[in-house]
């Protein structure tokens, strides 16, 4: 079985997020280091994609600074996009030569790793067809939700079975968690963002992902989860979605892992 | 004259954005070298060069939307020949260990 090393960073600025990143995907590309998964959390951090559009940023650089919020142009796929604490932020270093060689298959795993994390807490989440990423119904217009929790459900069976539920779900729903990627030589970086306890109110400042659609959290939807306790949950569905043994640095880990 | 194509990035994917070009008409470009820049589905990718050479037509302009293996731009030059992708496959960015100089025989276009 394919291994994959986590490491768990903990709070962790942009840029040195990104250094290590870029060390990873080097390395890998070498062939010297296996898959790897980080997982952290940012400071509060405005983002924007290689094909981002600087006017989904809202608020002017002053702004910006009094808010202490600071901005990185980056080379991943997607819009502009907001990180800060109590986001749980994923970063996988993955060599796609050896699972599948299919960028569509790579993102349709990642927003399933995320619905299948979701639902340890009860949450039904789903996907919404060309709007990569991962949905929650509407909790008022139960239809929504229950038709995304459908497509959900049926998720592996691919995009098909997830159109039901957003087609429905569409209306009212709202993302709780972003997708943006990068590729070089079919080796993976950047990639999901979830938001468990975020402050959502730092979303005012941009258009996320360029879409006027609603964002939401885990803790909006009544779920208070503990950002390390999400990431085991996030970091085992990985391993069940990339068919992969997911590797712990520190033995006191492994231990709590097993028990 | 090699023919640099939309790569497949996968059996669900049947087009691609064209969104930067990394060189320029007219500039050298090494084999596997960065040459341009797609996106599909929230996904960036980096297109490495099939081959050495001079970069002489670009067919199709940042922002466009085409289908895999439609033909994007031209490369001319020495090493070229030998390189043009023979199967659908061959223009995807899974080249092997990157060749060092432009003479250096093609290694084969589908590894593993």
């Amino acid at each position: 079985m394919r291994k994959c090393q986590v490491r768990e960073l903990g709070r962790i600025a942009y840029g040195p997020a990104l250094e290590l990143q870029q060390q990873l995907i080097a390395a890998r590309k070498a062939g010297t280091v296996p898959d790897h998964l980080l997982l952290l959390e940012h400071p509060h951090v405005i983002t924007l994609g290689r094909n981002g559009r600087q006017e989904n940023l809202l608020a002017s650089d002053e702004i910006m600074e009094r808010a202490g919020i600071s901005f990185f142009p980056t080379d991943r796929g997607g819009d502009v996009t907001y990180h800060g604490p109590g986001q749980l932020v994923a970063y996988p270093i993955m060599d796609l030569r050896e699972w599948k060689r299919d960028v569509g298959a790579f993102v349709r795993a990642v927003e399933q790793t995320i619905i299948d994390t979701l639902a340890d807490y009860g949450i039904e989440a789903g996907r919404i067809p060309k709007l990569t990423g991962v949905w929650v119904g509407d909790r008022l217009g139960g239809a929504g939700a229950a038709a995304g929790g459908a497509g959900a459900a049926a998720g592996g069976a691919g995009a098909a079975a997830g159109g039901a539920g957003a087609a429905a779900g569409g209306a009212g729903a709202a993302k709780i968690a972003a997708i943006g990627v990068h590729i070089s030589r079919w080796v993976t970086s950047h990639g999901l963002a979830l938001n468990v306890s975020t402050d959502m109110s730092y979303f005012q400042y941009i258009v996320p992902c360029g879409l006027t659609k609603p964002v939401t959290s885990m803790a909006q939807l009544g779920i208070r989860a503990n950002l390390e306790e999400v990431s085991r949950s996030l970091a085992a569905h990985f391993g069940r979605n990339f068919d992969c043994e997911m590797l712990y640095e520190a033995p006191v880990l492994a231990a709590e892992r097993e028990s | 004259m090699t023919d640099v194509v939309m790569p497949q990035m996968g059996e669900s994917i049947v087009e691609g954005t064209l969104t930067k070009w990394l060189k320029k008409p007219g500039e050298r470009v090494e084999r596997d070298e960065p040459l341009f820049e797609i996106s599909t589905d929230k996904v960036d990718t980096e297109i490495p060069s099939p081959a050495a050479g001079t970069l002489s037509e670009v067919l199709v302009e940042e922002g466009k939307t085409v289908g895999i293996n439609t033909i994007v731009a031209r490369i001319d030059g020495a090493g070229s020949a030998a390189v043009k992708p023979a199967a659908p496959q061959a223009g995807t960015p899974e080249a092997p260990a990157p060749a060092p100089v432009a003479a250096a025989p093609p290694p084969p276009s589908l590894p593993g």
